[in-house]
């Protein structure tokens, strides 16, 4: 009998030893980076908050996502200060006119995601890969206009969280963060920094495997608040920044009967883009900033969805928003704006079924600065996107009808309700395809201004 | 000492065994948590099941981070077994990458030794090979000779020359060259005079007149013939290549244009040879399985005159395309065979590739000897001497060659006369027909009948269920068969309810079309003892049932003649199909033999085809009464009375099968993006009914003797709700009073619900719940029976609602699904609808 409790004790004993030493390596492993004071790009830490100099002068970002410099001019009159883009592709030209501008870049190193581009469990792999993003660094590290470096993107995008992922996981932000040391080693005037996807396993990983990281990336396409909850869950000891924020994601928002998402008018993402942006900036004392995603045009889920420009180029009227919470004024000449869009009669979230080959009305509520020349282009597209699947890999729908009308000669046709408020109705017809299944009717209305507003509406052809 | 030391390691293995699955319980459980991330999106109703998940999820949290930590302190152990599955997977994946694997390809009947020689052209003569004797004779199954297009081959057709090859026991090969600058110029496509875009303007049907003249011709020839159109469409050196500006898509239209110019004049002798160059593209040109018969590939040696001056063996020609072959399934043909002796000995060559064809190339079922010394196709400069004019290819012992080849079996004996007694067609005329209109309208007891039929299916086959049936149940059936207005019934074999429908039908006043099933897959031409035992059998019951007063018509073959395309291979099929056109033509004699008072028909399936079959039942089978076509596709239906008359306008037609669309043509059926089927309403499928009984048969009275509708019962066909007039508990759904409204009420309106599943129009998650809804124009209809079964008809689930909404949960297991409703009223009416589901595979967006 005493053996045995001799036994329990010692087993006891030994388990808070473990327990006890796996806690002092965690600490180990936890410690955060010292700056000697004469890097160019460095974090200060106070208390729990953290400050980032630049040039030994705190620097406060406001920025956003591009992937070439075509808009970068538009970006700055918006009072942006920081560009993030995505690989080193066009990198010496997007430094060179961002430095131009005054703008600061973080500079992604295109890593190859685990299970898709590149196995993480070969050691040889892994090497070689970290050998090239080391010639990318060496080359761009001197450049004036670099802020930080960013180490992959969303790149536990293909790993499932499963038994086996846990182990593809840990691989891949051990090599994350062992090219975060390289960077330190060969690049001490800059931080390092990962982009993560919104949930919390990547947090948690980084957290514990990558004290090379310097500053936590979050792309955050949730309400902030939640984010914000996990962040304080699973970040320890490191500040953060949020380098991807824009409209309301399409899995937030309602789905009709056949699983189709439906999407913010640009009118509600300029709203959405704002909250979001005071609430971060509103944890300023450990996030060191934001980008707003995408300043551009780029197809995920919709052709409109992200994009903060249309695929034409013409800005949506977000951006107008966008520089007001950056410079606090809006531009002399505004967007329009719509409100809503009824197809048959019925909004989108109501499920509207429509039978084929038939004529149909749909209306539009809007308000604009400029009457002078309205232009509506409006036009259907299959809507049969694979929701589950993380590749971004799918093609973008085609357009099974379209039009455009101009509205500069005839403004017979709106109805103006009160010229003092400047609102409008529009209606217009199309006809539907033979073809049976899920369509999105997309508009663009476009004013004198060359600004747009943008809404759809998804509705199934039986 | 040493099993000390293995006692040791196995211990310490088992410790670390142990550890691991420890570990893998931990983290498996810490799994949960994804799992509560998963389900809130997917579970429309979160109250129950979710909520609990998530609050485990929760719970979990801690652990997940604990597990975390841990696994950071097992570095090494986690490495090996990484390692270990990540070897087992890469050994796993090396397995299943089986080349060698034969795709298994049609019966062709045996092998086709076949030989090219260009003075048989030049002479016009056979003489030129038949000098080779007996060891020859015996084995050329294929004559090949080339024709270039342009109004000489129609005006100079080779029909002596044909009949001499087909005379002699062998088919020829007409090799079909596209050179189109002969044709007189044309204005809309001047290029053609300089042999460019000939594809475009075949499939622009530019030369529709004279590919129908020259179909004409090979139709007369009436023999077997393989036609090798535009080959080596991918090798530069011919104008119609890409060289002539030629795309593969103009290419592939081009080749199912003459297809069908050729199907449409009704010639069914044709095997088509589709013999493509380079590998790489080889796909992008094939016009589809339908429309090609057999691969041809060249493959000779040129030895020193080749590009690289490498002499090849046979393996170093063939082995480079052969993946790209066996994946089209079609068995191969080298359709120029042959060695040079530059650098080598074209003897042993030939010798040597024929032991590797027997041993390793089992899908090359024909080879064609390129016995010519008249090529003059250098690829370089090369010479063997300055003053080599031509290529040789003959420089070999053609008597050896054959009588290796002969000491084959495997060779081809269609030239060798057929086994099985000739019937001499004769036609008898029965004097149920009425003979003034020449068997164009049908009498019952000295009354005119127009049949206006029900295939009544049940008890027939796996696909109609196994439900018995019983005699209480085919008295309800008949009964409610009778009160739609219908006469007649189809059946398609003999079955032990024989009696019973007898007695149900008498009853009724229905009649009976008395059918008998031949399989596809029996080989007509040699499964001789199969026929007679078919005949006998047809015999006997014909015999005990002649007096039935309900039998109405005897229908022998159900589709069989077009369905032997499935198993035979052209040329073979067509010695098949003459077999069995054979055994129908004995026994219709037969039967009118033994009960002159019935009616004979046999029935075809409608296909691009048919006016090829009904050529050759106008010739081969006269003693049929009638010809039965089962016939979907409002596109098909609707000329079959124009093809009676062009190809057997002798006799009147039955419609033996109408119904809803089929669902095997994609052109004409809904596909979904999956390319799965989707299923018309029950309301649009009851209209088509309608219209096709009212404007295509009804229409056509005088030269048809009516149609049967297909069919009485839901079936495993197509899906589980496809045909069926009736569901599979026998209540009645849109097509029964929309077909009474036309046979009884003169097209009063029917019930014009309109019903379809409404659900998630992606890939599902697999495990996941999704709702599904089943929107129904109707309100009184309350009571929704959900099915969901594989695409193979196997039961997943079942569930009832009172409402229109379903919470389904899909299934784990990676399969093609389809989800079914059945709505359903109090007095036995019913609605159905069907929606595929397909399972997602891939890694989840983790933003979801």
């Amino acid at each position: 009998m005493q053996v045995y409790r001799k036994k329990v004790w010692l087993s006891i004993g030994l388990l808070l030893a473990i327990i006890a030493g796996i806690g002092f390596t965690v600490e180990e492993r936890m410690k955060t980076r010292k700056f000697k004071g004469d890097e160019i790009v460095q974090l200060v830490k106070s208390g729990k908050s953290y400050l980032l100099l630049r040039n030994k002068k705190p620097y406060n970002i406001n920025g956003a996502a591009v992937y070439d410099c075509t808009k970068l001019k538009q970006l700055k009159e918006c009072g942006a200060n920081s560009v993030r883009i995505y690989d080193t592709k066009n990198a010496k030209q997007i430094l060179d006119s961002a430095y131009k501008l005054g703008l600061t870049v973080i500079l992604g190193l295109k890593l190859g995601y685990a299970y898709k581009d590149l196995d993480y469990g070969s050691n040889e792999q892994v090497a070689a890969q970290l050998q090239t993003v080391k010639e990318e660094v060496l080359k761009y590290k001197d450049h004036p206009a670099l802020l930080m470096w960013c180490i992959g993107n969303e790149l536990s995008l293909f790993l499932d969280i499963d038994i086996t992922a846990v182990f593809k996981h840990i691989r891949v932000w051990m090599a994350v963060n062992d090219i975060a040391n390289m960077i330190h080693q060969v690049d001490p005037n800059h931080l390092t920094t990962t982009a993560l996807q919104q949930g919390r396993n990547a947090m948690l990983f980084v957290s514990i495997y990558c004290n090379g990281i310097d500053v936590v990336s979050v792309n955050a396409f949730d309400p902030f608040g939640d984010i914000k909850k996990r962040i304080n869950y699973y970040l320890y000891n490191k500040p953060y920044m949020i380098t991807e924020f824009g409209a309301k994601a399409y899995w937030l928002m309602p789905k009709t009967e056949w699983f189709a998402f439906t999407e913010q008018s640009s009118r509600k993402k300029a709203q959405y883009i704002e909250e979001q942006y005071y609430n971060i900036k509103a944890d300023s004392a450990i996030c060191l900033g934001s980008y707003v995603f995408f300043w551009g045009y780029r197809y995920e889920y919709t052709p409109t969805l992200f994009s903060l420009f249309t695929d034409h180029g013409e800005p949506t009227e977000c951006i107008d928003v966008i520089q007001k919470m950056w410079s606090g004024y809006f531009p002399l000449t505004r967007a329009p704006s719509i409100h809503s869009l009824k197809i048959h009669n019925k909004n989108d979230v109501e499920n509207i079924y429509l039978e084929r080959k038939k004529l149909y009305q749909a209306t539009l509520v809007f308000d604009t600065a400029s009457f002078k020349s309205l232009e509506l282009r409006w036009e259907v597209r299959k809507d049969d996107i694979e929701y589950l699947d993380a590749s971004y890999d799918s093609k973008i729908p085609k357009v099974v009808a379209s039009d455009s009308i101009s509205l500069s000669g005839i403004i017979t046709k709106i109805t103006i309700a009160n010229s003092g408020d400047k609102s409008g109705q529009l209606e217009f017809d199309f006809i539907t395809c033979k073809e049976r299944g899920p369509y999105r009717l997309y508009i663009y209305l476009r004013n004198g201004y060359d600004k747009v507003a943008t809404i759809n509406g998804c509705f199934y052809v039986q | 000492m040493i099993s000390l030391l293995a006692c040791a390691i196995s211990l310490i293995m088992a410790g670390f065994c142990i550890l691991n699955t420890g570990m893998l319980i931990v983290v498996c459980t810490a799994g949960l948590h994804a799992l509560g991330d998963r389900v809130d999106t997917n579970l429309i109703n979160t109250s129950g099941a979710g909520k609990v998940i998530k609050f485990l999820a929760d719970a979990k949290r801690s652990a997940f981070i604990v597990v975390c930590y841990l696994l950071r302190n097992f570095t090494v152990p986690i490495t090996i077994l990484l390692s270990v599955l990540f070897l087992a997977f890469l050994v796993n994946k090396g397995s299943g990458n089986n080349t060698s694997q034969l795709t298994a390809t049609k019966e062709t009947g045996g092998f086709y030794f076949g030989i090219y020689n260009p003075e048989v052209q030049e002479k016009n003569s056979l003489q030129p090979i038949t000098q080779w004797g007996k060891e020859q004779k015996k084995n050329n199954s294929i004559i090949s000779i080339y024709l270039s297009w342009g109004p000489e081959s129609i005006s100079d057709f080779p029909r002596p020359l044909l009949n001499g090859i087909s005379g002699s026991g062998s088919i020829p090969m007409i090799t079909w060259e596209p050179w189109v600058s002969t044709f007189p110029a044309r204005s809309d496509f001047p290029e053609l005079k300089q042999e460019k875009k000939v594809m475009a303007a075949i499939a622009d049907g530019k030369f529709d007149e004279y590919i129908r003249s020259f179909a004409l011709k090979i139709r007369d020839f009436r023999k077997p013939v393989f036609i090798r159109f535009a080959h080596e469409f991918d090798n530069p050196a011919y104008p119609w290549s890409r060289t002539g500006g030629n795309t593969p898509r103009e290419y592939v239209a081009a080749w199912r244009k003459i297809a069908a110019v050729f199907a449409a004049i009704g010639v069914n002798n044709v095997a088509w040879v589709w013999n493509p160059w380079n590998k790489a593209t080889m796909r992008e040109y094939y016009p589809g399985d339908q429309y090609v018969d057999w691969v041809g590939l060249t493959s000779l040696n040129y030895g020193l005159a080749s590009q690289d001056k490498k002499w090849r063996s046979f393996e170093e020609i063939y082995n480079p395309h052969r993946e790209a072959i066996l994946k089209i399934g079609k068995p191969v043909m080298l359709a120029e065979f042959g060695s040079t002796n530059y650098g080598g000995n074209s003897h042993d060559w030939i010798l040597k590739a024929w032991g590797s064809i027997n041993e390793k190339y089992h899908e090359i079922k024909s080879l064609v000897l390129f016995n010519s010394n008249k090529d003059k196709n250098w690829i370089t400069a090369w010479r063997p001497t300055d003053s080599t004019k031509f290529i040789d290819w003959t420089a070999i012992d053609i008597h050896k060659i054959f009588s290796t080849f002969n000491q084959d079996n495997r060779a081809a004996k269609v030239w060798e006369k057929q086994k099985h007694d000739h019937v001499v067609p004769n036609r008898q005329k029965s004097d149920f027909a009425d003979k003034k209109m020449h068997l164009k309208s049908l009498k019952v007891e000295g009354k005119p009948f127009y049949i206006k039929g029900i295939a009544y299916n049940p008890g027939h086959d796996w696909r109609d269920g196994y439900y018995p049936l019983s005699r209480k149940r085919l008295e309800m059936d008949f009964e409610a068969i009778k009160a739609m207005g219908c006469n007649t019934i189809r059946r398609y074999h003999p079955s032990i309810y024989d009696k019973n429908i007898f007695n149900s039908a008498k009853k009724n006043g229905l009649k009976i079309v008395y059918g008998f099933w031949f399989d596809p897959k029996v080989d007509y031409y040699k499964d001789t003892s199969k026929v007679k035992s078919y005949i006998n059998d047809v015999l006997k019951t014909v015999n005990k049932y002649k007096d039935e007063h309900s039998i109405l018509i005897w229908d022998i073959g159900n589709e069989t003649s077009g369905l032997l395309k499935k198993h035979f291979e052209q040329p073979y099929l067509h010695t098949v199909r003459d077999a069995f056109m054979n055994m129908i033509e004995t026994l219709a004699q037969s039967i009118r033999r033994i009960d002159p008072g019935h009616p004979i028909i046999t029935t075809l399936e409608h296909s691009w085809q048919l006016p090829g079959e009904l050529l050759a039942y106008h010739e081969k089978v006269p003693s049929i009464d009638f010809m039965g076509i089962n016939s979907y596709y409002e596109e098909q239906l609707s000329t079959v009375n124009i093809l009676m008359a062009q190809f057997d306008s002798s006799r009147s037609y039955l419609i033996t099968e109408f119904g809803p669309k089929g669902y095997w043509n994609s052109d004409w059926t809904d596909m979904d993006k999956y390319d799965n089927l989707v299923e018309d309403t029950d309301f649009d499928k009851a209209k088509l009914y309608v219209k096709q009984w009212q404007e295509h048969i009804l229409m056509n009275k005088k030269s048809n003797i009516g149609g049967i509708a297909y069919c009485w019962q839901d079936r495993f066909e197509g899906t589980n709700t496809w045909f069926g007039i009736t569901d599979y508990k026998g209540r009645k759904k849109q097509v029964y009073f929309a077909l009474k409204s036309s046979w009884i009420n003169n097209g009063k309106a029917f019930d014009s619900t309109k019903l379809f599943i409404v659900g998630p129009h992606c890939k599902l998650s697999p495990g996941a719940f999704y709702s599904f809804i089943a929107k129904c124009s109707e309100p009184k209809y309350k009571n929704f029976e959900w099915l969901l079964l594989t695409e193979n008809f196997k039961e997943i689930s079942r569930k009832t609602t009172t409402e229109n909404i379903a919470l389904i949960k899909i299934p784990v297991k990676l399969d093609n699904y389809r989800l079914y409703v059945y709505v359903s009223s109090e007095n036995g009416r019913v609605i159905t609808a069907s929606k595929s589901l397909v399972i997602y595979k891939g890694i989840h967006n983790a933003g979801l």
